[in-house]
């Protein structure tokens, strides 16, 4: 395949932060190459445009964008890459006490446990290919207050460029935190990145995770997530959608020891040609671990979503709960969304449930908005927006929502529940 | 206020309204009573300007106005309110925030400046209190989980905060309880003025012991068949619609 011998002749070993890893996603990425329309978990989203961009691309040369059009949340940790290059200029804040927050290529160690280069060929990719990234180590129960800010800009240059990012949490017994990885960037990017993100959560850790896209129509991001929670870990996982280009999450959550437990809630406000694909599998691998996954989207135009959503339940996990729900609004004709539950569970006694609805915009609920003044616009927007911040309850860090919603009038919309 | 002559109203090419006059003036409370499917709630729909019907004739002025080519907005700006038979639920979208909105685009509408908070909350507590209605419910999704009595009490406090010139409440007495009914009555009487007309759809002639009609409309078949005083009411309550209908002369069947 052209795209793998491309990044084969490119990525020469030995420059690598972790040559022998590098190798080994050489390795596996020849062999294997990259996965395509024919694997199950690809059959709604064609790689080929991806894989067709990617015919040696650039690795990007870095330009500082002016600090004040980054996004920026009060009291953070930011960590800044501008294309795929780290930017320490437009770093914020220094960690506290028994928090290490480092440059991942200064210290790769552990990088490959929870993902190895031949989990599959984007990870081999990745594998080979990455030169920078984060690392974030808390000690054990060091409560982290200040949200972690990870923020991978795009801007344009004169030609395709891609990058690789690699990232790894690590949270040790009883240690808390709040961790953003946000990819966004000024319009019309013609960028691929490709991340692969680690995380261990220790027993009785407790993460809060929320994974943003923001990118433009010609950007294409494929994440590979990795979650690993022992006893009585928690991991809050917040996935947002605002962007117009071409995103794709494979995520592999690990529920591996009892009292484990795992909330995800999703939102995918899809506009222009956007494609979503989130494959998600959420393994219960031990007795009373507990997983819910909500997701909803609100599609316009040509907008397309898909949610592989599924559940793994091994033999002797009894007394797990597994549970599942997609909505979505469809405003357009030519939206789509594609809602895929995969149950496979082994145990005996478990509680798993799984549903999925798809609607238009109530026009009862428009008339009774418009009968108390609001025209149809306001109305129509405070409708979608209601039902989109729906799927949002207790989101851990509000003024992320500015930067998907703008901000809102303060008293319009409640926490609601779902 | 109100001036409907001779309204013909469709739906899928089904006449709903056959030919309806009416005649509404300031400081007037109208009753239309009527069984089930005579287009009582057809009419409160197309006055405050529900989409789906279909005008095939005659014309509505309101404040010598043609209603039929506002707006429902518009239409609500310019002081009419329509209480739902069913209200709608709206999840996410808060309560005050409608309440707020509304008499905001009310207000910007007339040219008269917005309320800001503190005076917006001050007029809805002392409504709240008369309506019953706690102060938690201001802060819930907009009829989210109310019961049927709650939704109504939360009609009549959106219409004590808008005041409105003229009033349509479609059935607002359904479902409800006799104290639901009694706290309603008396947010409607409350609103009775010289310069406020009213128009009440029901179904029975209980709303009426609480809120007394100057004029009680039977509407059958699309049109109104016989008019006349509360003590119509009466009559109905006690003879039934078959008995007044085939009193009346000429009603289209």
């Amino acid at each position: 395949m052209a795209a793998v011998r491309a990044y084969l002749d490119r990525d020469a070993f030995g420059v690598a932060p972790d040559p022998a890893l590098a190798e080994r996603g050489a390795v596996h990425l020849a062999a294997a190459g990259l996965p395509g329309a024919p694997a199950e978990s690809w059959r709604h989203t064609d790689p080929a445009p991806l894989l067709a961009r990617a015919v040696a691309p650039a690795l990007p040369g870095a330009t500082a964008p002016a600090a004040d059009v980054l996004p920026r949340l009060a009291d953070a940790l930011r960590r800044v890459w501008v294309n795929g290059q780290p930017a320490p200029a437009l770093a914020e804040g220094m960690p506290p006490p028994g928090v290490r927050l480092w440059a991942l290529e200064d210290a790769a160690d552990g990088v490959g446990e929870r993902i190895p280069p031949e989990h599959s060929g984007f990870a081999a990719l990745n594998a080979l290919s990455w030169r920078h990234g984060a690392g974030l180590a808390l000690e054990a129960g060091v409560k982290l207050v200040e949200p972690v800010h990870l923020l991978w800009w795009s801007q344009s240059i004169d030609q395709p460029w891609d990058a690789h990012p690699r990232l790894l949490l690590r949270l040790a017994a009883g240690a808390s935190a709040t961790v953003v990885i946000h990819q966004a960037g000024t319009a019309a990017v013609d960028a691929f990145l490709g991340s692969v993100l680690e995380v261990d959560l220790a027993a009785g850790a407790a993460l809060d995770l929320v994974l943003v896209d923001q990118q433009g129509a010609q950007g294409f991001a494929l994440s590979q997530v990795a979650v690993h929670g022992a006893r009585d870990s928690r991991l809050g996982l917040w996935l947002l959608d605002d962007g117009a280009g071409w995103v794709r999450r494979e995520l592999e959550l690990t529920l591996a020891e009892p009292g484990a437990t795992l909330a995800l809630q999703g939102l995918v406000r899809g506009r222009g040609a956007l494609r979503v694909d989130n494959q998600i599998v959420v393994h219960h691998h031990a007795p009373q671990t507990h997983s819910l996954q909500q997701t909803r989207a609100v599609l316009q135009d040509r907008a397309r979503a898909v949610f592989g959503g599924g559940v793994r339940v091994a033999v002797d996990a009894q007394g797990i709960t597994a549970r599942q729900a997609n909505a979505t609004l469809l405003l357009s004709r030519r939206a789509e969304v594609i809602t895929r539950p995969a149950l496979e569970i082994l145990a005996d006694e478990v509680q798993c449930s799984h549903g999925a609805s798809v609607g238009q915009l109530d026009e009862t609920a428009l008339f009774y908005l418009q009968s108390r003044g609001l025209d149809r616009e306001t109305a129509r927007t405070l409708l979608i927006e209601a039902f989109a911040r729906a799927a949002l309850p207790d989101f851990p860090v509000p003024a992320v929502l500015e930067w998907v919603f703008g901000p809102a009038e303060a008293d319009a919309f409640l926490a609601a529940t779902v | 206020m109100l001036q409907i002559d001779n309204l013909q109203v469709s739906v899928d090419d089904r006449p709903l309204l056959k030919g309806l006059s009416l005649k509404v003036n300031a400081g007037e409370v109208h009753a239309i009573m009527g069984p089930n499917g005579s287009g009582k709630s057809t009419l409160a729909a197309v006055l405050a300007g529900r989409e789906g019907y279909v005008h095939t004739g005659g014309t509505v002025r309101y404040r010598d106005r043609d209603l039929l080519a506002m707006a429902p907005e518009e239409r609500a700006r310019e002081g009419i309110f329509l209480g739902f038979q069913y209200p709608v639920e709206i999840p996410g979208v808060n309560n005050v925030y409608l309440l707020k909105a509304s008499l905001n685009a009310q207000r910007r509408h007339r040219g008269e400046p917005e309320l800001d908070a503190f005076e917006f909350l001050r007029l809805v507590r002392g409504q709240m209190e008369m309506m019953g209605i706690p102060e938690e419910f201001l802060r819930r999704s907009v009829n989210e989980g109310f019961s049927g009595g709650e939704k109504k009490r939360n009609e009549i406090l959106q219409m004590l905060i808008l005041q409105p010139r003229l009033a349509i409440l479609d059935e607002i007495d359904s479902g409800l309880d006799i104290d639901a009914l009694k706290v309603v009555s008396k947010g409607i009487q409350a609103m009775r003025s010289p310069d406020r007309a009213m128009i009440l759809v029901t179904h029975y002639q209980r709303l009426l012991d609480y809120v007394s009609p100057d004029y009680v409309h039977v509407l059958a078949g699309g049109r109104i068949i016989r008019s006349g005083g509360k003590e119509l009411a009466h009559e109905l309550e006690a003879e039934g619609y078959e008995a007044v209908l085939a009193g009346a002369a000429g009603v289209a069947k």
